[in-house]
């Protein structure tokens, strides 16, 4: 799981087309500009659109494991997705189970 | 620890649909015997999706026009991922959208539900035969 809400961790395709087509998407759901459109600029930041994009692709993810392996479908990979960087962000992970 | 793992098969006829796999995963709930634990259902496939929400047939209508509007099939030449000879890009952001999977708490031997809550299988490039992973552990 991500711990900055302005990025998220996400489970889909590894490939590179379908990565730009998120990008191109969801600047066009949640634009970065104008940044005074959004109230919480208001406090100094310009990262208003990096928490709304982070709300549509998610927090975390939950993988079983099974055998002692992730139990993935054929195309599942883990991504994280960054919606505001050049600053040190954290991902926790939890893994629980006998 | 008690952990059962299942999987269901779906093939959804159409490109797009909804299947409500509540009662499904209350019989695995029973099978598993966990009184106290969690229940995850998640699709294994990245073009579809498991998530709660009302079983009301207007809003599954609802869901389905406005993903339509939020992340349209066509035209599929505005999307990179089709340039693979795919046309489902469309079909991988709608399920970014509705999820991928659910985690639902048991308590007593049951799904704790809220008093709408309702397990879907969410299909956005059907036709295919498709998996759903059913992780129930605890004690």
């Amino acid at each position: 799981m991500a711990t900055h809400p302005t990025a998220s961790v996400y489970i889909n395709d590894a490939e590179d087309g379908l990565l730009h087509d998120y990008e191109v998407w969801l600047e066009k759901l949640a634009p970065h500009a104008p940044t005074q459109n959004y109230r919480h600029n208001l406090t100094g930041e310009d990262n208003a659109d990096a928490h709304l994009k982070r709300q549509i692709m998610g927090r975390e993810v939950v993988v079983a494991i099974t055998k002692g392996r992730l139990d993935f479908g054929p195309w599942e990979q883990i991504f994280y997705g960054e919606f505001d960087g050049h600053r040190r962000k954290r991902v926790l992970v939890k893994i629980i189970g006998e | 620890m008690k952990s059962l793992t299942e999987y269901l098969w779906f093939e959804v006829p159409g490109r797009r649909g909804f299947v409500n796999i509540t009662d499904t995963i209350k019989a695995l709930v029973r099978k598993s015997e966990v009184g106290e634990g969690i229940c995850l259902v998640n699709a294994m496939h990245i073009t579809a999706a498991v998530f709660i929400n009302d079983a009301e047939d207007g809003l599954l209508h609802d869901f389905d026009v406005w993903l339509e509007k939020l992340a349209p099939h066509a035209p599929t030449s505005h999307y990179d991922h089709n340039r693979t000879g795919e046309d489902n890009a469309d079909a991988h952001l709608k399920r970014q959208i509705m999820g991928r999977e659910v985690v639902v708490a048991i308590t007593n031997g049951k799904l704790d539900f809220g008093p709408w809550e309702q397990i879907f299988y969410g299909e956005f490039d059907g036709n295919r035969r498709k998996r759903v992973l059913v992780k129930i552990i605890g004690e």
